[in-house]
């Protein structure tokens, strides 16, 4: 299992992936996270992300009404939202070459 | 106000879906949420947001801890790093409109009560008690139900708040005691109070739609 300190800091990046290829809500994101191989991904570890996401305009919510029971929130991304995972997406891969270069000098 | 009472009540309706065992637990989980320094708009958002996500694992036949865990304060600590806070006069300006509203409403039963005792034309009254009906008491009450809700309803603020609201009918008692009310009794045309009134909800009204305009915007 990833340590939880590591992973709060991709995961934003990974939801913000998920959301630009297509509208989802929370439970769906849960699974596709977790069929990447982010184990043990609840609804409450993405929730507080999702609203941090939210809050900084890179996603939206919209209820819809669900086929099963009460409504459910959708997420779709935001221009800015586009803009934020082309940064992180940077971000991520000079931490990546910094971390093999690292890891390779072993 | 009007968009914080509709999400409201569709929140306490959907509340309503709940098994028992969830509703214990989400009862918990919005305790913590009531004691954030959230404006009440974006609480009640939240608080749809969660119990959408409760009410889906239900449907599932998943219980609150699947979807959320069993942790609710790093839950909730979560939530609260994530959304912006209330400033301070946000804070104000929302209080001063729940004041308004509940002082108009102690205005207009002071008005019809003392209408129904004292007549239709000319309105005889004391003017503690005026300011204790309908400024005092609406605003100490107000106090008092905010420390509670930051303090989760905990049996020592309850203890503390009923004392100290019992403390402030005091000065009332002891003027009554001591035969003073009499010096504070005055006569005012009714005309004078329906104006007061409709000065005090049309300010009211103005405000509540500058703080649905403003404040309770969406997350």
């Amino acid at each position: 299992m990833l340590s939880s300190q590591m992973l709060k800091g991709v995961l934003e990046g990974a939801i913000l992936k998920i959301i630009s290829q297509h509208e989802t809500y929370a439970y769906e994101l849960s699974t596709l996270l977790q069929s990447y191989g982010f184990d043990d991904i609840s609804e409450g570890t993405i929730y507080p992300m999702l609203l941090r996401l939210q809050a900084n305009g890179y996603i939206r919510g919209e209820n819809k009404n669900s086929t099963s029971g009460p409504k459910r929130k959708y997420y779709y991304i935001t221009t800015s939202g586009r803009h934020y995972l082309i940064q992180f997406k940077e971000d991520w891969e000079k931490l990546k070459n910094a971390f093999e270069q690292l890891f390779t000098k072993e | 106000m009007r968009k914080l009472s509709r999400i409201r009540k569709q929140n306490n309706e959907m509340e309503k879906l709940l098994s028992c065992y969830n509703l214990q637990h989400y009862y918990i989980i919005l305790r913590k949420l009531r004691a954030l320094s959230l404006n009440e708009y974006h609480q009640e958002q939240i608080r749809q947001d969660i119990l959408e996500l409760i009410c889906q694992a239900q449907n599932r036949g998943n219980t609150v801890n699947d979807t959320i865990g069993s942790d609710f304060e790093e839950f909730v600590a979560s939530i609260s790093d994530s959304v912006p806070r209330q400033t301070k006069s946000e804070e104000c300006f929302i209080n001063f409109s729940i004041f308004l509203t509940a002082a108009q409403y102690m205005l207009i039963f002071f008005t019809l009560w003392k209408i129904k005792n004292t007549g239709l034309t000319t309105i005889t009254y004391n003017v503690i008690n005026l300011l204790y009906f309908c400024g005092i008491v609406p605003f100490t009450t107000l106090k008092f139900i905010k420390y509670l809700i930051a303090q989760e309803w905990s049996v020592k603020a309850i203890l503390s708040a009923t004392v100290l609201s019992s403390l402030m009918m005091l000065p009332v008692i002891a003027i009554k005691v001591l035969n003073y009310d009499t010096l504070f009794i005055i006569s005012s045309p009714t005309w004078l109070f329906i104006g007061l009134i409709f000065i005090v909800v049309w300010i009211n009204w103005k405000i509540q739609k500058y703080i649905d305009t403003f404040y309770y915007t969406e997350l």
